[in-house]
């Protein structure tokens, strides 16, 4: 049960919303928006998370836009992971999100919410952050692009009284050889001890993390390490241990020494696998 | 058609309150279980490709719940002993009170087949000479998993659950 009373508003569009979260603020009222509603709905009845309003953003249009016009894929931060890996615009995304909680989860959780988690891992993120993605936001003032790293990379969350409708990632981007690889503690289903995606761009691997920092990221010190021919496979996961940008995760899930062992095994069937696909 | 009927247990003495002495409980039997492991040493995660249950069991009146009783066990038992456990806090506080971070074996990831025969030596104590058989499918899968994955690693591993990280673990103070 979920301890305490919200008031609940479902705007039509975009300007509603962005009107609708400011009357509530101005009132003084702890304002959310939300749309599949897992993490709200968990968190709040643990007494986690806690809000005087939500505003829902599943009847927005521009939010549940799924779209490949050629050049571009746009995807509304409302789409669930599940429509998200079924219409397969972006393989490498697609991937990633099917191994985010449980397939009745992932009917509900949308891929704008799981890049602004609360939880660390963000597993959606990590190809976006390989694409360089765009994020379309909507402010009090207006609207705005800005690259999706700014406003949710390095752990950041989307300040409260913005919302992001859109992500945009370029056709090229989608079209690279990629893979992706996850482990947990034990269960198929649950927390990455570490995930990573990775993709080819000119002769060149880029990579992006989960579960071994606190936070997800793409470092170009990485990917250098990643790519260094005079480095044997075995010795890249020592490299990587200096260029790391916060200390590695050391939790229930996993110790930080076995979550590096992981990450070495990772790492020479990441460089394999993807040595194949060139 | 209704039937009724009941079934009250003889032989039962309370228990000796200085000694403990008594049989509180009626039963006792015997049985074997083994499991199949394939592990995979460069990552130690595994599969349990079999699990296996033989057990006297009295006289089986049903078969196909018998079977399944045993069948159920068995996975209760290998979620216990390969992922299952509370883990605490230096205050003692449980950090994983939720089905979010409690983590059980999920469907899919039970033994590919499970074995189960029954050795029926009937007791004279049970309806028509069925023993009870609630728990027993439970007991040896931790034992049996833990004995399988020791032989596949040379090693002893004697502390549950049996994730990767522990048998990781195990292996990197084996080396040292």
């Amino acid at each position: 049960m979920i301890g305490f009373n919200f008031e609940y508003h479902q705007p039509a569009t975009v300007q509603d919303a962005m009107a609708c979260c400011t009357d509530c603020s101005q009132s003084a009222k702890k304002t959310i928006f939300y749309s599949g509603g897992t993490e709200f709905l968990t968190l709040a009845r643990v007494n986690e998370m806690a809000a005087d309003a939500v505003i829902d953003i599943k009847g927005i249009p521009d939010c549940n836009v799924l779209r490949d016009d050629g050049e571009k894929i746009t995807i509304g931060a409302a789409v669930s992971l599940n429509r998200l890996a079924r219409a397969n615009l972006f393989p490498l995304l697609s991937e990633a999100v099917r191994h985010i909680a449980d397939h009745t989860s992932r009917n509900k959780i949308t891929i704008g919410g799981n890049v602004n988690s609360r939880l660390m891992y963000r597993e959606g993120l990590l190809p976006l952050l390989l694409a360089d993605a765009e994020a379309r936001i909507a402010g009090p003032s207006g609207e705005r692009l800005c690259r999706l790293a700014e406003i949710v990379g390095d752990g950041k969350s989307i300040p409260r009284e913005e919302l992001l409708l859109q992500i945009m990632v370029d056709r090229e981007a989608v079209e690279r050889p990629y893979v992706f690889l996850k482990k947990t503690r034990m269960t198929k289903v649950g927390y990455p001890v570490v995930s990573v995606a990775a993709n080819v761009e000119n002769e060149r691997i880029s990579a992006a993390f989960s579960g071994v920092c606190r936070h997800p990221f793409e470092s170009e010190e990485v990917d250098r390490i990643l790519n260094d021919p005079s480095l044997p496979d075995a010795g890249k996961v020592n490299a990587i241990t200096g260029h790391l940008p916060t200390e590695v995760m050391d939790d229930m899930h996993a110790s930080a020494e076995y979550r590096l062992f992981v990450l070495k095994n990772m790492l020479r069937l990441l460089t394999a696998e993807l040595e194949v696909n060139r | 058609m209704i039937g009724t009927g009941k079934h009250v247990q003889t032989h039962l003495t309370p228990m000796d309150e200085k000694t403990g002495f008594g049989k509180p409980g009626p039963w006792w039997s015997v049985g074997v279980q083994a499991v199949e492991v394939e592990l995979d040493k460069t990552d130690y995660t595994y599969k349990v490709l079999k699990a296996l249950t033989v057990l006297d069991g009295g006289t089986i009146i049903n078969p196909m719940m018998a079977t399944q009783q045993m069948r159920g066990g068995m996975y209760l038992g290998l979620s216990f002993a390969s992922t299952e456990s509370y883990i605490f806090d230096e205050n003692g506080i449980v950090l994983n009170p939720q089905l979010r971070n409690y983590q059980m074996l999920r469907f899919g990831e039970q033994p590919e087949e499970y074995l189960v025969d029954f050795v029926q030596t009937p007791s004279l104590e049970g309806p028509y000479g069925a023993r009870g058989i609630g728990e027993y499918g439970v007991i040896g899968m931790a034992p049996a998993l833990a004995n399988a994955l020791s032989s596949a690693m040379g090693l002893e591993l004697n502390q549950l659950p049996l994730t990767p990280e522990m048998i990781w673990r195990a292996a990197e103070e084996g080396d040292r």
